[in-house]
């Protein structure tokens, strides 16, 4: 009787012990709530397992997939240099030791005593300098996947671990493979978010390289411009700009490849685009330098499709080149109805070095339009991406709109209601553009060209400013003077102002460096000759123009009071960005000159 | 270089001789030797400038440089033999008269 009472009450006692186990395992659940940072839901959670299994000591080891072997990821119940060094310097192949054995086998594992068991690996205590007497291992498995291995060491109270500990302690591992799990996919979720983030930024970054609407009062032409990305950020780019001579630059072009990196490769593009067509004139000239530097500084693979239009915007006349990109629409004001200009293509650039690209040339007439796209927007039109077929949607599509009009919305989306909701695959931009014609011709009319078309001769340089180049400036001023029809007095006047304003640019705004370069243009109509020179450096004081005639001998002074003596009409502008324009009239005495001929 | 300059000395007047285009890249090569002349304090320094076909602002300031301090030492300075061009120069400047300016070398000698 007293040794059934005596079971009974062990009995009790076991019950009370499980029963406070299994209340500490429901308190994982909280634990396993209350935070997200995988290493302090680890920690909290093992060091309950080590109170509950009443162990000296456990680890968790994690699966490296990278290299498929365990790793120490936390360890409790010793000091923490040696935690820390179980973690730097232990490796466990999958099958080694015990823990390695449960991880291959995905089975529990009870040592009753480590020395007899051959899977036990002595290495850790050897480190270390612990004793380990029993372990117990678990694989940490979630959906079927092994993720880790969760250990215990040494029960306190007893020379061994149980299979009713074992029992325990899988139904806690259970547990610690959820948290795992959770924290794991928050980690995920958190880099995405900072990924998203970095994408948005990404994206704003390449938004602020498109260019601003242009002021379109008093312009020869309308231009409308958009680009829909089919990411975040997109590969697809565009620009445009006036340049000095009445002149417009358009770009168009497609990045291979989508994505963060394709975006910093756009950018790039851009500005050394904008940095070429400043310095460089002939589209071929410029596309041959973007070319070259893409080409060498690229990283394999990065290549762009692009086509540089450059529009004159007095006479209408457009010369273009194109690098690998497809071809662009051309409306005739005369002859209703969108076409493809058909133009020699070369390479894409950034892939052949040296390759020589070639202008092409096509004069708008008023109430013309050209359209230039990507091959997004043509695809996007033909569901099974041909790209003929595409055009002709396209062409026809844009038939059906005034090419007076903004159509830019109506075409972004055109491809949509045709594919139906298929997401877009590639980025989609284009640019619309209609020239109106040149303020030659007032009252724009399609009869131009039939009759009082006036003429005007232009004559560019672009030049550095050494020695040598100032004295050819000198003589090409002198020789456009003398063909304008000005007198030999006139010509000498002439060649001085042109050669004071350049040295004027060279001493203030490029600091009397003679290698950088100038713009120079001339253009004579029948009743003025103008110069303009656009430089690239800092401004200077425009007030100097109008300073009045004083004994300002310094020599810059005096230059300003030379050109301010020979010249008409003086005019000066300045942007932060884009450099100065200085623009220098004689007036021409027309009456004069017929009277000498 | 795009001038040419040569000097000679007679007695108490130097000459110095200008062939080219006087610009900004040419002169300060005038503008030193009229500074070495200048030195030796000659009664006059006649600057002979008939084959100057060109002279843009900072020729022109280099000249009055060279009058104001061969004034300081009560020198004279002549110009000799201005070009159509150099003379144009001078007149937009309103420095024509603050130059004595001869037709050529021989009557900036004599004169």
């Amino acid at each position: 009787m007293d040794g059934s009472v005596q079971r009974l009450n062990l009995e009790l006692a076991k019950l009370k012990r499980d029963n406070a186990r299994l209340t500490s395992i429901l308190e994982v659940g909280p634990i396993i709530s209350s935070s997200l940072d995988l290493e302090e839901v680890l920690r909290l959670v093992m060091e309950k397992a080590r109170q509950v299994m009443e162990a000296d000591a456990c680890s968790i080891l994690l699966l490296n997939e990278e290299t498929n072997q365990l790793e120490f990821e936390l360890s409790l119940g010793c000091r923490d240099e040696v935690g820390r060094t179980l973690k730097d310097k232990i490796r466990l192949e999958i099958g080694q030791g015990v823990a390695g054995w449960a991880a291959k086998n995905k089975e529990c594992v009870l040592v009753v005593d480590a020395e007899k068991d051959e899977r036990w690996f002595t290495g850790a205590d050897r480190i270390t300098g612990y004793k380990t007497r029993s372990l117990m291992a678990v694989p940490l498995i979630n959906k079927d996947r092994l993720i880790g291995v969760a250990e215990v060491l040494n029960p306190l109270h007893k020379t061994t671990f149980d299979e009713g500990d074992l029992e325990l302690f899988k139904i806690f591992s259970s547990q610690v493979s959820v948290a795992l799990d959770n924290a794991r996919f928050h980690k995920d979720y958190l880099a995405q978010q900072r990924l998203k983030e970095q994408l948005t930024a990404a994206s704003s970054i390449q938004r602020s390289f498109l260019p601003l609407p242009l002021d379109e009062e008093g312009q020869a032409f309308y231009l409308e411009a958009a680009s829909l990305p089919a990411q975040e950020v997109g590969g697809d780019l565009y620009d445009y700009f006036l340049l000095p001579g009445r002149r417009l630059a358009v770009l168009i072009g497609d990045v291979a490849g989508k994505g963060v990196g394709a975006a910093l490769f756009m950018a790039r593009v851009v500005s050394e685009f904008r940095y070429l067509c400043r310095l460089l004139v002939e589209p071929r000239v410029v596309m041959d330098g973007l070319n070259k530097s893409l080409a060498r500084g690229a990283r394999k693979g990065m290549f762009v499709t692009a086509a540089y239009w450059l529009v004159e915007l007095d006479q209408g006349l457009v010369s273009f080149c194109n690098c690998g990109h497809i071809p662009s629409l051309w409306y005739r004001f005369a002859k209703p109805g969108w076409e493809m200009v058909e133009a020699e293509a070369g390479p894409p650039l950034g892939i052949d070095e040296g390759f020589e690209y070639r202008t092409g040339h096509l004069e708008l007439n008023p109430g013309d339009s050209l359209l230039m796209l990507t091959d997004g927007l043509v695809e996007s039109c033909d569901p099974q991406k041909q790209t003929l077929k595409g055009y002709r949607k396209l062409i026809s599509r844009l038939n059906s709109l005034d090419p007076h009009s903004r159509i830019m919305s109506s075409l972004l989306t055109a491809g949509r209601e045709i594919c139906d909701d298929l997401p877009a695959h590639d980025d989609r931009t284009a640019i619309h553009l209609t020239w109106v014609g040149g303020e030659k011709t007032p009252g724009a009319g399609a009869d131009r060209g039939t009759g009082s078309k006036i003429t005007m001769d232009t004559v560019e340089l672009e030049t550095s400013l050494g020695p040598r180049m100032l004295r050819i400036v000198r003589d090409v001023a002198g020789r456009v003077a003398r063909l304008a029809g000005l007198d030999e007095d006139e010509v000498n006047a002439f060649k001085l102002a042109v050669d004071e304003a350049c040295t004027n640019v060279l001493r203030h705004a490029y600091g009397s460096d003679p290698t950088r370069r100038l713009l120079l243009s001339f253009a004579t109509t029948e009743s003025k000759l103008t110069v303009k020179l656009h430089d690239f450096g800092v401004g200077f004081d425009p007030e100097s123009l109008d300073r009045p005639a004083q004994e300002d001998l310094t020599p810059g002074g005096l230059g300003v009071h030379l050109i301010r003596s020979v010249m008409d009409h003086i005019q000066y502008s300045h942007t932060e960005t884009e450099g100065n324009t200085l623009e220098l009239t004689k007036n021409l005495n027309r009456a004069r000159r017929k009277g000498e001929g | 270089m795009s001038i040419d300059i040569q000097v000679e000395q007679m007695g108490e007047v130097s000459v110095i001789s200008v062939r080219g285009e006087v610009d900004l890249y040419s002169s300060p090569g005038l503008r030193q030797e009229i500074k070495r002349q200048v030195k030796k304090k000659p009664a006059v320094l006649v600057v002979e400038l008939s084959r100057v076909e060109y002279m843009d602002s900072s020729g022109v300031a280099t000249l009055v440089e060279g009058l104001k301090n061969i004034d300081q030492k009560g020198g004279k300075l002549k110009l000799a033999g201005l070009t159509d061009p150099v003379q144009q120069v001078f007149r937009f400047a309103h420095l024509d008269k603050v130059f004595d300016i001869y037709p050529s070398l021989d009557e900036a000698l004599e004169g």
